[in-house]
């Protein structure tokens, strides 16, 4: 508290509102709210500082308590159990399960669903955990500590929970709102409060609430101690722009607007305290009732498993019915004139199941034992165990060290393990560009003053044209690199990148137009909206801004000498440096008029007062609008300027022109008096006269020059798009920005290159732009479509068919106007087909919904595309495509919230993709595969015995050999397979980019290798299944004559399986770790351990198991040959196969094995070789710097025939 | 080489560990959680392809031969008898077979092919006998079997659960059914005594069939089934119902039903006194007496052994063609030409 005061006496007090133009001026607007308070939907009471009085009159409110999980006690046994029993395998077992229970189960009833209940149980566990995790967070966020108004002006610590709707709530500095509450008062005399709103629109600048004039004066704690006041308001809704209320007070009502009202999950920023009044509360809080479940994604892999499991499903429903028949035919056949066949099954006497004379009931029955019976084909673990691979994939990914940023400590995060196979299988990505793929830190890095450019710095982008233009080596790159590096001796200061001797250090004064370069300087440490902070102890200033463009500004003229320092009420203090006396002296501007910036107008102005006396109008804007502004004398450096934007442009750097005006008194008194009428206006058209009166003094300006600010490309970033590209994967780049900068940035991260043809779709055309002025909308849309659709065709034709062989690529550059007719429905399909056939595609000026929309045509195309973005107008885009990836940068968390996966650098995305991607698709793929194998194997082995024994439904195998098979004879090694498994190392992931194509093409994954598998595992079972009856039918199989019974025939029949299954897993895997050794082998000596300690139970228990082992098998020899024979015989055919298709028809990731093996896979010039030989037929890896360089090397060949033919 | 950069570059710059950040998110390092841990790489070279195939070969022949040469050596006798020991006119045979009044003695011969040592092994074999249908199986109950005080622990032996009131002891199809033909063995005009001790597994001499659980009641039924058992035996005794009551896993199956001590010589004669008491007719199963020796690998069984010689020269022809192969179309490893996803665009 008394901290708070000092800091306030500090700072004076400022009264900003009086000065924003636009900002603040639109409050209380209209006086229609209050009528419709007290009607549906407008019906919420708030009796403020009374939180108790809601009771008493009846009016039920949530408590301030949030829970975001899933289930609770009471809910969560049946809930997540009908959340897994709507997996159609997982209710085929419950059925199964049920009906185990009645005289139809072929096997105990406890056996079926002891395997089940572990499945249910660890799946529930899982949930549990998961949830468990989201209410401590809940906890966290419960338990947060608020001040509370307890009463006679006292308050109180409280937690957030126990927040009441009424309470008055006293929130300091950088502290988050614990709910919904209209402002009342803050530590600014005007009652305003900035809010940080960074969680609710991912937007880092700063927003202005202001207090009803009426309750500015509450700024005390004991103001409070009789304060009593009605509130009624709308009724909790998710719109959080929007409110509406009225305050009662002291008898009369006042209007609320959004204005006042503060929301939950924003943070109070620069602003020392406020008091609130508690309106909504927990789950009736707008961001609460914004949180909509994210859309659930499933990934290809997973939807094309279902398919499996119905084929299975269908399948096995097939030989059922074909088992039924045989079963029924064979039943009724039993019984013929009352003589009885088979006698010995007593057909005379018998239950429904197998009574002759009703030989069809006996059929269906017998159906459903047969259902049960086969439910061996369907993995049961299978789900429970894909989750634990991925759960364990996605740990991995977090725990992946080259994907962690040391800078911002932030490692890599899979907020969702469903999509890490799909990462394998991205063909398309969509990026944003601010904050991706650049850094959004801008630094001043050139300007142009007066006609003159100032700057020796080196952007990115003019490195990566210099490389492009072939000028320079990567080595002479370095160099200047290096030079640069020596040079800045001083610590790099963020956001300045500027170097120029002529104007640092205050050399200006001695450049010719000196006079102009302080207006310059003068104009950048003015003509904004930032705050400055001291640092108490160095007296350093920072700056809190509403974007980091006018952050650089300002601490280019700091670091230029003129430092703003200081912002007041209505003026700014900037301490410049006198260039003759060379003593510091503060200047203090009287602040009149701040005409803010806005999308529309694309520059903003101030007015200050001079110290002597001169009235001036500031003002940076965009060229577009700028240069229209300049007064006749003031266009003195209009080309050369203008030169200077374009070439800074060029090189991919955002420009702004700077101008100003003085004014004299006359003309701003006039102004003055016609700004203030149209703003204390009440009729409706009074902003439409604010914009008149401003519109009519930023004119006549003098132009000073222009600025140029570098977005910084992300490190790696052209390196990664590269690799990406190689890999053929396609990026598309979704930005907001103007279409120059667009292609600049694409020049930059190599998707666009010399050489490639540029289609642009634009309605950027003379005549358009003539027609839009006329202003009639329908035909400006028609000529607009037709427009766009015309360059579309045009595009389509200069594309040659894949037919033709063509080392031409192409390149797709739309802007947003354009965009939003390609999107319409009739035209989409040709835009997308032109896309795809371009290299790279770049939509510039596109809204977060045209990103959606974009994203959501490019997945008509069955591609799985990936979108990377790191700000709120990413959100739809992340959401809608396949897989989303948020950049956990500066910006706010709502991508990161909003995505599947968040990484802190773009460059990440490179080893997201083609190392942990490729991985987890090859290990997921494989895993599924083997999963099916194994359970067809075992199947069709109960299935063939079922045809001995004529259809009866007696499986050959003990009830728990059964019902183990999926839990643990079976099932590590194949979680260790998709744990664990690589095929090549990481390291040659990276250097072989070719190997993403498998994912992209789904060759792991195809139906051609599933049903492989499956019908690897059918001949298996029948191998396995004639040899041992073939072997142990009918002869002695010991040396003391005994011959071999159904229990010792049927363990040996499941010895051989467990061998067969675990033995071909060992066959397949690429990857032989510790782990692999343990799962494998230790799957089948547990089997042995299994089968000795059960056998040794009492009979009772073991049933037919008793001393199976010990006593009969295991003593005779030819049980041992026997397994031998059967697992070597069984494997002998996939292992000449794997021989042979390793050897003649490899794989790309063979190949690389290959090359590893001979030690070669290192050698750049093979690597380079093997991949190029990869990409020959496709025509993938047209942009990238390698395609570049290659492209390179064609012109040069090309240039040197025309030489030779010239 | 970029990825390289890119990778490496991440972990060198920052902070430059000069200040140990405190509450790091830093992933530790550990080759586990790094995915390096050494692992096998197995790749299948032809030096491989071979090395197995040779491998598999030259273990799987020499067993092969000496399982064979096992097989050989045993000498096996099997009589069918169901069609012979019907009177010649009986034209209905399952008549004949139920007629009780009717004596179903039948004498048969047959030749010794070859030496036979002692242990001789005789079985019968059923055919077309489904021991393993589902009713079948379950019709027996394991806790009477085993313990005189559950005798009416019979709820899962219908329908010959009940007789006459009471509960059959041991109750069930399996034990109603018990195989009940008989053989006596004359040889050189001397009864050959078949030793009925041990034919069963011990196990269930011990553990399942108790020795104070006697026949009660069985066989009193208003169908007769098979043997009929002598009350004063204890069922740990009767090997012949213990052994018909494992039952078999295929339809066509043996049961050992003794042992004779004497060795008997090549050409030799040996009459069979049997009694055809057992009803196969009805469902046309043959009934089949087997004299057996036996050798370590069991009864007659060539299968075993060509098995192993057929795979193990399998291995062997793999082992030459893939040698052919790898010779007659050597490939280059740098030759990439083959580009499996765009040869099949079933991938997609």
């Amino acid at each position: 508290m008394a901290r708070g005061r000092r800091r306030r006496r500090q700072k004076l007090k400022l009264k900003l509102s009086a000065l924003y133009t636009f900002a603040l001026c639109s409050k209380g607007s209209s006086d229609d709210h209050s009528s419709r308070i007290g009607t549906t939907g407008f019906s919420r009471v708030v009796y403020v500082n009374e939180p108790s009085r809601h009771d008493e009159e009846g009016f039920r409110y949530p408590l301030n308590e949030v829970s975001t999980t899933k289930y609770n006690l009471v809910t969560f046994v049946p809930k997540s159990l009908f959340e897994q029993f709507r997996r159609v395998a997982n209710f085929y077992f419950l059925v199964s399960g049920i009906l185990a229970l009645t005289p139809l189960a072929p096997y105990t009833a406890v056996s079926a669903l002891l395997p089940l209940g572990v499945v249910i149980v660890a799946t529930m566990a899982k949930e549990g955990i998961e949830d468990w995790r989201r209410k401590q967070q809940d906890n966290e966020l419960n338990n947060r500590i608020v001040k509370v108004h307890i009463g006679n002006g006292h308050f109180e610590e409280r937690k957030w929970k126990n927040i009441k709707v009424g309470d008055v709530i006293k929130v300091e500095k950088d502290s988050f709102f614990p709910s919904d509450l209209i402002l009342l008062s803050s530590n600014y005399p005007d009652g305003i409060c900035y809010v940080e709103t960074m969680n609710l629109d991912g937007e880092t600048n700063l927003k202005i609430k202001q207090a009803l004039e009426e309750t500015l004066h509450l700024e005390e704690d004991n103001g409070f101690v009789n304060f009593r006041q009605t509130i009624k308001c709308e009724d909790p809704n998710a719109n959080l722009y929007s409110f509406i209320g009225t305050m009662e007070w002291k008898g009369k009502q006042y209007n609320l607007s959004p204005q006042q009202l503060l929301l939950r999950d924003s943070k109070l920023r620069n602003t020392d305290y406020i008091y609130g009044a508690v309106i909504f509360t927990g789950h009736d809080t707008k961001v609460m009732q914004n949180a909509t479940d994210p859309p659930s994604k499933r990934s290809k892999i997973e939807m094309r498993m279902d398919k499996i499991v119905y084929v299975l499903l269908s399948s096995l429903l097939v030989i059922a019915l074909l088992g039924s028949v045989f079963f029924g035919v064979w039943t009724k056949k039993d019984l013929r004139n009352g003589k009885m066949k088979r006698w010995y099954l007593r057909p005379d006497d018998t239950t429904v199941f197998y009574d002759p004379k009703r030989a069809t009931l006996a059929s269906f029955y017998h159906l459903l034992t047969a259902l049960m019976l086969y439910s061996f084909f369907i993995p049961i673990s299978l789900y429970i165990s894909i989750e634990i691979v991925k759960i364990l994939q996605a740990l991995f990914i977090n725990q992946d060290i080259k994907m962690y940023h040391e800078e911002s400590d932030k490692p890599t995060h899979a907020r969702t393990s469903n999509l890490n196979e799909e990462l394998g299988q991205v063909d398309t990505i969509l990026s944003d560009k601010t904050g991706t793929l650049t850094c959004n830190m801008m630094e001043f890095i050139k300007c142009s003053i007066a006609g003159i450019a100032y700057g020796q710095g080196v952007t990115e982008v003019e490195k990566a044209m210099a490389l492009r233009k072939g000028a320079v080596s990567g080595a002479e790159i370095e160099n200047m690199e290096y030079t640069d590096k020596k040079n800045d001796e001083s610590p790099h200061i963020k956001g300045f990148n500027f170097k120029d001797p002529r104007i640092m250090d205050g050399n200006w004064t001695h450049e010719q137009n000196s006079d102009m370069i302080r207006d310059f300087f003068r104009l950048l440490a003015i003509c904004h909206t930032c705050i400055p902070e001291v640092d108490e102890e160095t007296r350093k200033v920072t700056y809190e801004a509403e974007s980091p463009d006018e952050a650089a500004f300002v601490i280019a003229a700091r670091e230029l000498g003129f430092e703003f320092y200081h912002r007041a009420q209505s003026s700014i203090i900037v301490r410049e440096r006198d260039p003759i006396t060379n003593v510091v002296k503060d200047r203090k501007y009287e602040l009149l008029n701040v005409l803010e910036f806005s999308s529309t107008r694309k520059r903003m102005s101030v007015i200050v007062k001079e110290p002597e006396g001169r009235i001036l109008l500031f003002s940076k804007g965009a060229d577009s609008v700028m240069f229209k502004r300049l007064a006749p004398t003031g266009r003195k450096f209009e080309e050369e300027t203008k030169r200077h934007i374009n070439e800074y442009s060029d090189s991919g750097l955002r420009t702004l022109v700077l101008a100003y005006r003085v004014l004299d008194d006359n003309e701003y008194m006039e102004f003055s008096e016609k700004f203030n009428t149209a703003r204390t206006s009440l009729s409706a058209d009074r902003d439409q006269k604010i914009e008149e009166a401003v519109e009519s003094i930023e004119q006549d300006l003098l132009l000073l020059g222009a600025t140029a600010v570098e977005d910084k490309l992300q490190k790696g970033v052209p390196e990664c798009i590269d690799k990406l590209a190689q890999a053929g994967i396609k990026l598309w780049v979704l930005t907001g920005d103007k279409m120059e900068t667009a292609i600049n940035i694409g020049f930059a991260c190599s998707l666009l290159r010399q050489g490639m043809t540029q289609i642009i779709v634009t309605l950027e055309a003379p005549d358009i732009i003539a027609l839009e002025k006329n202003g009639d909308k329908e035909s400006i849309a028609r000529e607009s479509k037709q427009r766009v659709m015309d360059q579309i065709e045009d595009g389509i034709k200069q594309i040659p068919s894949p037919s033709q062989s063509s080392r031409e690529s192409f390149a797709l550059i739309i802007d947003g106007k354009s965009l939003t007719y390609a999107l319409e429905d009739d035209v989409k399909f040709k835009f997308l087909d032109l896309a795809l056939k371009c290299a790279s595609v770049i939509c510039c000026r596109s809204s977060p919904k045209q990103k959606a929309l974009v994203t959501r045509l490019v997945k008509h195309s069955h591609r799985v595309t990936l979108a990377i973005g790191d700000g709120a107008n990413d959100v739809g885009m992340l959401q809608e495509a396949d897989i989303g990836v948020g950049i956990s940068g500066v910006e706010g968390m709502q991508a990161v919230m909003a995505s599947d996966f968040a990484i802190a650098q773009f460059r990440f995305l490179e080893r997201l993709l083609l190392v942990h991607g490729h991985w987890c698709y090859r290990r997921i793929s494989g895993m599924i595969c083997y999963f099916f194998y194994k359970n067809v194997t075992f199947g069709v082995t109960i299935f063939l015995y079922e045809a001995f024994a004529s259809f009866s439904g007696k499986p050959a195998y003990n009830d728990w050999f059964l019902s183990l098979y999926n839990v643990l004879f079976a099932s590590l090694p194949v979680v260790a397979l998709g744990v664990f498994d690589q095929d090549v190392s990481s390291r040659l992931c990276l250097q072989y980019p070719g190997l993403y194509q498998e994912g992209v093409q789904n060759i792991l994954f195809s139906w051609r290798r599933i049903i492989g598998w499956m019908l690897n595992g059918v001949m298996n079972a029948i191998l396995i299944f004639f040899f041992c009856t073939t072997a142990f039918g009918l002869q002695a199989f010991r040396q003391n004559g005994q011959v071999a019974d159904l229990n010792a025939l049927g363990a040996l029949m499941y010895t051989c399986v467990v061998w067969v299954v675990n033995c071909q897993m060992a066959l397949s895997v690429n990857y032989f770790t510790i782990i692999q050794h343990i799962f494998i082998w230790g799957s089948i000596a547990a089997w042995y351990l299994f089968i000795v300690g059960f056998g040794a139970l009492a009979p009772n228990l073991s049933t037919t198991a008793y001393m199976v082992f010990t006593e009969q098998l295991a003593p005779a020899l030819s049980y041992w040959l026997m397994t031998l024979f059967v697992v070597v015989a069984t494997l002998v055919p996939y292992f000449s196969y794997a021989a042979i298709q390793i050897r003649f028809f490899p794989m790309f990731h063979n190949k690389i094995q290959w090359k590893r093996y001979l030690g070669k896979a290192e050698d750049p010039e093979v690597a380079r070789q093997l991949s190029s030989r990869h990409r020959t037929s496709s025509n993938q890896r047209m942009v990238g710097i390698s395609a570049r360089r290659d492209g390179k090397a064609m012109q040069i060949t090309r240039e040197a025939d025309q030489e030779l033919q010239g | 080489m970029n990825g390289q950069a890119a990778g490496s570059s991440s972990g060198g710059s920052g902070d430059g560990g000069a200040a140990p950040r405190r509450n790091t998110r830093k992933p530790k390092y550990s080759k586990f959680t790094q995915q390096e841990l050494p692992a096998c790489k197995p790749i299948l070279t032809p030096k491989w392809v071979i090395s197995v195939f040779v491998l598999v070969g030259v273990i799987f022949v020499p067993i092969g031969l000496v399982s064979l040469m096992a097989s050989r050596k045993v000498v096996e006798i099997v009589d069918r008898y169901d069609d012979a020991c019907v009177p010649p006119n009986t034209t209905d045979k399952l008549a004949y077979i139920q007629n009780p009044t009717i004596s179903k003695n039948c004498t048969r011969t047959l030749t010794v092919p070859k030496d036979m040592d002692a242990p001789i092994f005789v079985y019968y074999q059923l055919d077309n006998f489904y021991q393993n249908h589902r009713r079948y199986v379950k019709s027996r109950s394991d806790t009477q079997l085993r313990d005189a005080s559950k005798a009416n622990d019979t709820s899962t032996c219908d329908p010959e659960s009940v007789a006459n009131g009471t509960a059959i002891v041991p109750c069930g199809l399996i034990a109603w059914s018990t195989f009940n033909d008989t053989y006596g063995f004359v040889h050189n005009s001397k009864n050959l005594t078949v030793d009925k001790k041990d034919i069963s597994w011990k196990s269930d001499r011990e553990h399942k069939f108790g020795s104070d659980v006697f026949p009660k009641n069985f066989q009193k039924g208003p169908l007769i089934g098979g043997k009929t058992l002598d009350p004063n035996i204890p069922l740990s005794q009767q090997e012949d119902l213990i052994v018909w009551m494992r039952t078999a896993a295929l339809p066509t199956f043996r049961k050992l039903y003794g042992r004779i001590h004497t060795d008997l010589k090549k050409g030799d004669s040996i009459t069979v006194a049997l009694e055809n008491n057992y009803n196969t007719y009805s469902f046309s199963g043959k009934k089949k007496l087997v004299l057996s020796t036996s050798t370590w690998l069991g009864g007659k069984n060539d299968f075993l052994g060509l098995a192993y010689l057929t795979v193990g020269g399998l291995c062997f022809f793999l082992a030459f063609a893939f040698t052919l192969l790898y010779l007659i179309k050597p490939r280059k490893l740098g030759d990439n030409n083959y580009l499996s996803w765009n040869r099949n665009p079933a991938g997609r």
